[in-house]
């Protein structure tokens, strides 16, 4: 059975500008991400200054973002994700923090940022 | 590249099964044939702290202390008691690791400036040793005090990138088949629940219906298919709901087959990274000290050690190249000489397995603690070289077959004893020469 992911569920408010994801994985291990708007998967792989879309367009709609963290480190097995969204009415860097369950094993994170609008 | 890259070499157990033992005394065959030397077959790159080679001295274990409590833990039960140096202590950590470094991501660590690379790759190492007490009189003790750190530590490997795209598939497969396990989990949650009402709408229709056609009340009629409505309704949202829940379980295990799967190529991964290709410069230097009956307070320098060791590993072809510039000073084997080595070693793969060859030139400097007389009282030799052809073989596993042809340094007495050696390398355990993040 696999872990419960790392989880984390924000608002980010939009606003007319271009909206960009980055997805950092820290710690030195090694991380891969999908991003999907609503259902529709928008890029996966190393997440760096993603597109998503004017603040307009994207309004109302939900980001999910799964990255699996691999511990590559020999005696070592802390891992940490940053979320950066840039383009909404602020810049929102958000971090979490985990672990592997054992020597090189894996960890899932999962970001859901719901984008809010003007009402 | 090099199946058995030299680096890798000096961090594996060697167990040398001497099948062919060396022919020691060469020159000289009047006398008892002494045990064969220890033939250290790739000595170029420090197997182990700077500190501990100081001391000429191997401690069973190193510690590695990953935080600042740890380190100042090891330094208190390392200090000995009574103000007594102890025996067989040794400690290595690199400072900027010491802390949790949350923002330092595997692409900055591989593609790190110097200034970068002088702060993640440079570890301080302390060692002493003791020889054992005669009586209850404490001897004379020594510690070491050492720093290494790479200025080149040149670009990840093609098996390391290799190993990493395959990681990325791997775990994008995780993320996919993760989603399916949500969206299961989320169509299967609520099914015990419905099967509690399944079951409750079963009861009642048996009821109404009994009543029905036993009693002929037929005011209950429209109860009754109304229940039977409901009862289908949920019958086929709880097998929706079994089908979620068998597929629930089919994607766990899978994805604790991709979990594991993914473990097996982080451990290859891990191995792969202390082993870049393109030009390696790593440095080390150290000073020892004596401590007169083995007290802290009554100490004196005696001794210094500087490692130069540039490498390279080339891309494509397998080439390996090694070089060494070593200086000791003080060194006992040779009654208290500072010695120079500068040696160069060439490894390419030849089939599976590797070749090398290697040639050391060493001299020999000072008058030394004990004289310039070889204890058979001849001219001490100033000068003397080593050379050797080295071959090894996968057999399987961890499992190397060993060759090795060569003449060593000429010892004291005059005598070169020749390298000839078959083995088995076991290839237990791993020593980090890269600082581990620990």
């Amino acid at each position: 059975m696999p872990r419960k992911p790392i989880a984390l569920r924000k608002d980010y408010a939009v606003g007319s500008g271009q909206v960009r994801l980055s997805v950092l994985v820290g710690d030195r291990q090694y991380g891969t991400s999908m991003v999907f708007l609503d259902d529709e998967l928008l890029a996966n792989g190393d997440i760096d200054e993603l597109p998503l879309g004017a603040g307009g367009e994207i309004a109302g709609r939900t980001l999910t973002v799964y990255t699996v963290v691999t511990d590559v480190r020999d005696k070592k097995n802390d891992m940490s994700v940053t979320w950066i969204l840039t383009g909404g009415e602020k810049t929102a860097t958000i971090e979490r923090s985990g672990s592997g369950a054992k020597s090189f094993g894996s960890q899932m994170f999962k970001a859901v940022f719901e984008l809010t609008g003007d009402e | 590249m090099l199946h058995r890259p030299a680096s890798r070499a000096v961090r594996e157990f060697l167990l040398l099964a001497a099948l062919v033992p060396a022919a020691a005394g060469a020159q000289d065959s009047g006398r008892d044939p002494a045990p064969p030397p220890a033939v250290e077959l790739e000595a170029f790159r420090l197997s182990g702290p700077p500190a501990l080679a100081l001391l000429g001295s191997s401690a069973a274990s190193v510690a590695r202390p990953n935080t600042p409590r740890d380190l100042i833990a090891s330094l208190v039960s390392g200090a000995g008691a009574d103000g007594v140096v102890p025996d067989g202590y040794a400690l290595e950590t690199a400072p900027f690791w010491l802390v949790r470094r949350k923002a330092m991501s595997l692409g900055e660590y591989h593609d790190a400036s110097l200034g970068q690379r002088l702060l993640y790759f440079t570890a301080i190492s302390v060692a002493t040793s003791r020889p054992a007490s005669r009586g209850d009189s404490p001897r004379d003790a020594r510690a070491a005090l050492a720093i290494r750190t790479l200025l080149a530590n040149g670009r990840p490997s093609a098996r390391l990138r290799a190993i990493g795209d395959s990681m990325r598939a791997v775990q994008l497969d995780y993320i996919t088949r993760f989603r399916r396990w949500e969206d299961a989990g989320a169509r299967a949650s609520g099914l015990g629940v419905a099967r509690g009402r399944l079951a409750q709408q079963d009861d009642l229709l048996s009821s109404l219906l009994a009543r029905v056609v036993a009693g002929g009340e037929t005011t209950l009629r429209d109860s009754a298919m109304r229940t039977l409505a409901r009862r289908d309704s949920l019958r086929a949202f709880v097998a929706s709901g079994q089908s979620a829940a068998d597929a629930e379980l089919a994607t766990a295990g899978e994805l604790d087959r991709i979990e594991t799967r993914l473990g097996t190529l982080a451990k290859r991964f891990a191995a792969a990274e202390i082993e870049p290709h393109g030009f390696i410069l790593e440095v080390a230097a150290g000073t020892r000290a004596l401590f007169e009956e083995g007290q802290w307070g009554r100490q004196q320098i005696d001794g210094l050690g500087v490692w130069l060791t540039p490498m390279y590993r080339a891309r494509t072809n397998g080439l390996e190249l090694i070089g060494v510039g070593r200086y000791l000073s003080r060194v006992s084997e040779y009654d208290g000489r500072d010695l120079l080595d500068v040696g160069v070693r060439a490894g390419a793969d030849v089939g599976k397995g590797t070749l090398s060859a290697e040639h050391v030139w060493r001299s020999l400097h000072g008058s030394g603690m004990l004289g310039l007389a070889s204890t058979t009282g001849g001219e001490y030799r100033s000068r003397t070289t080593r050379w050797a052809v080295l071959f090894d073989y996968p057999i399987g596993g961890r499992l190397w077959a060993v060759a090795s042809f060569g003449s060593d340094y000429r010892l004291p007495d005059g005598d070169r004893p020749v390298i000839a050696t078959v083995g088995l390398n076991l290839g237990f355990g791993a020593i980090e020469i890269l600082p581990s993040g620990r």
